[in-house]
């Protein structure tokens, strides 16, 4: 056999050779994350099913709520999107911001779509709606995460929002992969008083009502 | 939604440096992200390592276990995944090695039991399954750094990394393990 025979053989090898079958992913994940979870580990989200983990959860969402709790109401938002620092190109005054309209519309379209998105899910999960909230929460949790580092977070009470939002959409999407149903349950519960107490729909809804309104 | 956090993440450059940094924050969500991507790869590395089905599921959840337990030590030096394969490999052949011992000790048992059961191969007139057992038949010090180098598709300089052996170690051995197949192969020519 000559090394371009074996070299083609060896090329079907890698379709061929111990192809293992399909693993169970979301099995293995559970047991990774259980081994993570009773280490002594740095998983910043609780840990699932004790009672010192939901009353952890419970004061962290409210801590972080606590924090730039909404004042929708007080004032319009105005998102930051529009604007350019000119001191940064040396164009213009220093502390003059100039409108840009091309960069403000296509961010401002896609905060005022994920807050819809994420009112959504916040009100089905509010309402006890069977869904898939952890998928949703996965996906708009990624958007809240590229929301905070983009101009949309300039603004300190959009900013608030987000992070809280953060919080939130993290303790959802970590629900697929929670025990029992009466674990999941529990923690639903918590978030849904979470939600409430702090009034984060309403938030919501103030700003995407009001993002809208300026799109126009 | 999806399609708008896919253009987001497109536009603004995020990455799996970022998952990284927010699973070494202990990020559950992050790190399930990483897991998300590495998994399926990591789990066929160590399958083909392990040839076997339980095995491998359990060396995979260790691999990433242990690699979460040391994201702090990631330096980004490398890939996530080169790292995460290296963590994988080792854990495989530590498994690996523990699993040999084991069988040593109990072949002289298994054999004195019934001698004249032991398995024959019988030969294989098909390419593909000769090549696999010719393959199997390696030494371990010669078939992981060829499967590395030739299934997995590594660089001698990852697989000397992996499996702690030098850059030119592994191309030696590469180098071996082919002639050995040649040999084993001759009657294909």
């Amino acid at each position: 056999m000559t090394n371009d025979e074996l070299d083609k053989a060896l090329n079907s090898a890698r379709e061929t050779y111990r192809v293992p079958p399909e693993p169970p992913l979301e099995t293995m994940w559970t047991a990774i994350d259980e081994q993570l979870m009773s280490s002594p580990s740095r998983w910043s989200l609780p840990r699932r099913g004790s009672s010192w983990s939901l009353i952890g959860l419970a004061a962290a969402a409210a801590l972080v709520m606590g924090i730039g709790v909404g004042r929708w109401t007080a004032a319009p938002i105005s998102l930051p999107v529009n604007t350019v620092d000119v001191a940064t190109t040396g164009s213009g005054p220093t502390s003059a911001r100039l409108v840009s309209d091309e960069m403000a519309a296509p961010l401002q379209r896609t905060a005022t779509h994920y807050l819809g998105e994420t009112e959504a899910l916040l009100r089905e999960l509010e309402q006890g709606t069977q869904g898939r909230y952890g998928q949703q929460a996965t996906a708009l949790l990624a958007t809240t995460r590229l929301l905070l580092d983009s101009p949309a977070a300039t603004d300190a009470r959009m900013r608030g929002l987000f992070e809280d939002l953060e919080l939130i959409l993290a303790q959802i999407a970590t629900l697929r992969s929670s025990g029992s149903p009466q674990r999941r349950e529990q923690e639903l519960n918590m978030i849904r008083s979470a939600l409430t107490e702090r009034d984060v729909v309403p938030r919501v809804r103030t700003a995407v009502v009001t993002l809208s309104s300026s799109e126009d | 939604m999806k399609n708008v956090a896919t253009a987001l993440a497109t536009s603004q450059g995020v990455d799996e440096r970022w998952l990284v940094a927010r699973a070494r924050q202990g990020d559950r969500v992050a790190a399930r992200q990483l897991y998300d991507s590495h998994a399926r790869r990591v789990h066929r590395l160590v399958f083909r390592i392990c040839e076997d089905e339980e095995l491998a599921r359990d060396l995979t959840q260790d691999a990433f276990v242990r690699a979460f337990g040391q994201i702090a030590s990631f330096r980004g030096d490398s890939a996530f995944g080169t790292w995460l394969h290296r963590i994988a490999v080792s854990v495989a052949l530590n498994a690996m090695r523990k699993v040999k011992r084991q069988r040593d000790r109990e072949r002289p048992l298994e054999d004195s039991i019934d001698l004249h059961e032991a398995p024959v191969r019988e030969a294989d007139p098909d390419l593909r399954e000769r090549l696999h057992a010719a393959i199997d038949a390696l030494p371990e010090s010669l078939r992981h750094p060829m499967v590395l180098y030739h299934v997995e598709g590594y660089t001698h300089v990852e697989i000397g990394k992996m499996l702690g052996i030098a850059e030119g170690t592994s191309k030696a051995r590469v180098f071996e393990a082919r002639a050995r197949l040649r040999e084993t192969l001759a009657d294909f020519a």
